[in-house]
């Protein structure tokens, strides 16, 4: 299992933009994110799945681009589910998946505030 | 301050609010000034209206995906284009280079090859 945050990841982007930026930029994720969550559902998935897997995606890219490796990977588990069973019957892999999303949330968030290279 | 005549005119293509955010905040380290687009219509409608210096092209975009999106360009133009993936179909680096794209680089991107290469495309 991949680690849940991926400092050499933020420190590249530290390069280029300030702590306090780099901050906004997760708290932009956790919106999108959220906001995304709600589409990533068995009815969502039983009407449309082509659009569940590309907000799984989107999630999997932002996470990874921003330094969070394991929830980039839970993402990557959950799209290639989908891909490999259009038929997706059960909503538990959403439940697990939602259920993921937040812990890494909450991990993230509390990694930010008490690390001291990202604690403002 | 970026006069008129300083900045780099740079098209993103990318659907993520967040990719883009970032992309903006790092290019501004090479004086780009972004124009966004969120899908493959909107990346052709904008090429077609106005000139750029360089398209940094997201493959995995909703309507029209960057391949198609650079091939349409490449019948037009030489514009430099910079492909960045997550890699969600799994296609082999040659599909990329095949459409037009100049280069590729995979999600998380290396930011400071990034620049570099934004330098060397648009020097």
């Amino acid at each position: 299992m991949f680690q849940e945050v991926n400092q050499k990841t933020i420190d590249g982007l530290l390069k280029y933009m300030s702590k306090a930026d780099y901050v906004a930029l997760f708290k932009d994720f956790e919106i999108e994110t959220t906001q995304q969550l709600n589409q990533i559902n068995i009815e969502a998935a039983l009407e449309d799945i082509e659009k569940v897997i590309r907000a799984v995606h989107s999630i999997r890219g932002n996470a990874i681009s921003l330094g969070f490796d394991r929830l980039s990977e839970e993402s990557a588990t959950l799209e290639a589910l989908l891909k490999a069973d259009k038929n997706i019957k059960k909503s538990t892999i959403f439940d697990t998946y939602k259920s993921q999303v937040k812990d890494q949330l909450n991990y993230i968030t509390n990694y930010l505030m008490n690390d001291d290279r990202l604690r403002l | 301050m970026m006069t008129d005549l300083d900045y780099k005119k740079v098209l993103v293509a990318e659907d993520s609010s967040v990719i883009q955010n970032l992309l903006k905040k790092i290019l501004l380290f090479e004086n780009c000034k972004i124009t966004s687009a969120k899908d493959g219509q909107s990346v052709i409608n904008h090429f077609d209206k106005e000139e750029y210096d360089l398209v940094i092209m997201d493959i995995n975009l909703p309507k029209i995906d960057g391949l198609k999106a650079t091939e349409h360009i490449r019948r037009k133009s030489n514009i430099p284009i910079i492909g960045i993936s997550g890699n969600a179909k799994n296609l082999p680096e040659e599909d990329f280079f095949a459409a037009g794209m100049n280069e590729y680089m995979q999600k998380p991107l290396d930011y400071d090859k990034l620049i570099e290469l934004v330098k060397k495309y648009t020097a």
